[in-house]
């Protein structure tokens, strides 16, 4: 009997594997397959050719506007998700268009390796080159000796660029921006090794009263542990 | 200061394998994203649009399968197979849902196989598009050379997603003869192409 059921159930498994059984079978079929080590090694032997059916239709170049439109949602979506709620900055959004990018590498990321860090870097260059037609302010910071640390402003919004910092493993720079006696924390980065590296502050220059750089933790922190390394003066 | 920044970035990004991609898809990069997309974009559309047959609906299934994708937090185990085998399952499964949709619409009988020339990409082929357009040569010439009986419920189940039953109601044959004809093409698919693919 139960030789007869493992001969129905290998006798379906191409059909299993095409999609084709019913729900109730194709459970059925999974409950079995779980428990049937010879099954197992047959539905990996021919799920390959399964896998292999998508290759043989004819290939087509989809159109450049599905690409597009693809991108725009999701560039929509992160800007809307990461933007703080009610602070009625929609209207500048459009003209933050290289924000979405800057801020497409979150957070979490940065700790994950110089890898990340070398992307932030290249998306902020990249951020910069594509917005030369704004008014930009040059501020020098009170750094650490033999370092050097610049905040490009550009109204509400700005880059950090720092030069000469020791790159450090184990912790990470974080940004924050003062605001009379409270701090807020604005970013996280890495420096490579010549110890460069650069921070995008998204917005909140307007009402700041200086800009600060700690090391903190790899993960960052809420509030500063440390204290501060870098101080521009807005 | 020369502006090294896009490039950076893409190469960075474009060295990653597709599975090192996923989780920063999951953390919302759309960078990464747009990367899996170029990847397999093509590869996606060219299938939806073989099972839905409309150029304007394969768009529409591609962009909700990545946007299904970017929204789920991509539920992609790597355990499970390669990220392109999961992202075009994705597809045929929203493609097969749009056709399950239009009720009574005639399922995707024809057992023509792509022979019509590959349209010539206005980009140079990478490495990897080019194995898998030669795999892509090779699979279908095996399929080429099986018998149209046993072609014909491979691409019903696959292609026009109609169960077992189904396909056996529209060729009008016993519901063992389809399990056999779809247990052969298979076996042959697999057993020709074992080496070298």
């Amino acid at each position: 009997m139960e030789h007869d059921d493992h001969t129905r159930f290998e006798d379906d498994l191409a059909a299993y594997l095409l999609d084709a059984l019913t729900i109730e079978e194709a459970r059925e079929m999974q409950l079995h397959i779980e428990g049937c080590t010879r099954c197992q090694e047959r539905a990996r032997w021919l799920q390959s050719s399964v896998e292999l059916l998508p290759t043989a239709v004819e290939q087509l170049e989809p159109p450049p506007e599905l690409r597009e439109r693809l991108m725009r949602t999701v560039r929509a979506e992160v800007a809307e998700t990461r933007a703080p709620a009610g602070d009625g900055r929609k209207a500048a959004r459009s003209r933050r268009g290289w924000f979405a990018r800057l801020r497409a590498v979150p957070r979490p990321a940065l700790a994950l390796g110089a890898t990340l860090v070398a992307i932030a870097g290249g998306v902020i260059g990249y951020a910069l080159g594509h917005e030369s037609g704004q008014s930009t302010t040059t501020l020098q910071a009170q750094a650490p000796a033999g370092a050097n640390v610049t905040l490009e402003r550009d109204g509400d919004q700005g880059i950090l660029r720092v030069s000469g910092l020791p790159q450090r493993k184990d912790k990470i720079y974080e940004v924050w921006i003062q605001r009379g006696k409270d701090v807020h924390p604005a970013g996280l980065f890495q420096v490579d090794t010549s110890g460069r590296g650069a921070a995008a502050i998204p917005h909140g220059l307007d009402d700041a009263s200086a800009v600060l750089v700690s090391l903190e933790p790899p993960s960052g922190s809420e509030q500063p542990t440390t204290n501060p390394l870098v101080t521009v003066s807005i | 200061m020369p502006n090294q920044g896009p490039n950076v970035e893409v190469e960075a990004l474009q060295r990653l394998a597709d599975e090192d991609l996923m989780p920063l898809v999951e953390r919302k990069d759309p960078a990464a994203f747009e990367i899996v997309y170029d990847r397999h974009g093509g590869a996606a559309y060219s299938l939806a649009y073989r099972i839905v047959g409309d150029r304007l609906v394969a768009e529409d299934v591609t962009q909700e399968a990545f946007l299904s994708v970017w929204r789920s937090g991509a539920r992609f185990d790597r355990a499970r197979g390669s990220v392109r085998t999961w992202l075009l399952g994705v597809v045929r499964n929203r493609a097969i849902d749009v056709l399950r949709r239009e009720a009574g619409r005639a399922p995707t009988v024809s057992i023509e196989l792509d022979t019509v020339p590959e349209q010539e990409s206005r980009f140079e082929p990478t490495d990897a598009e080019a194995l898998r357009r030669e795999a892509g040569r090779e699979v279908r010439g095996v399929l080429a050379g099986l018998p149209e009986d046993q072609l014909k419920v491979v691409q019903l189940a696959y292609f026009g997603g109609l169960s077992h039953s189904e396909i056996a109601e529209v060729l009008g044959m016993p519901l063992g003869t389809v399990k056999g004809r779809m247990r052969l093409a298979m076996e042959k698919l697999r057993a020709t192409l074992a080496e070298g693919v």
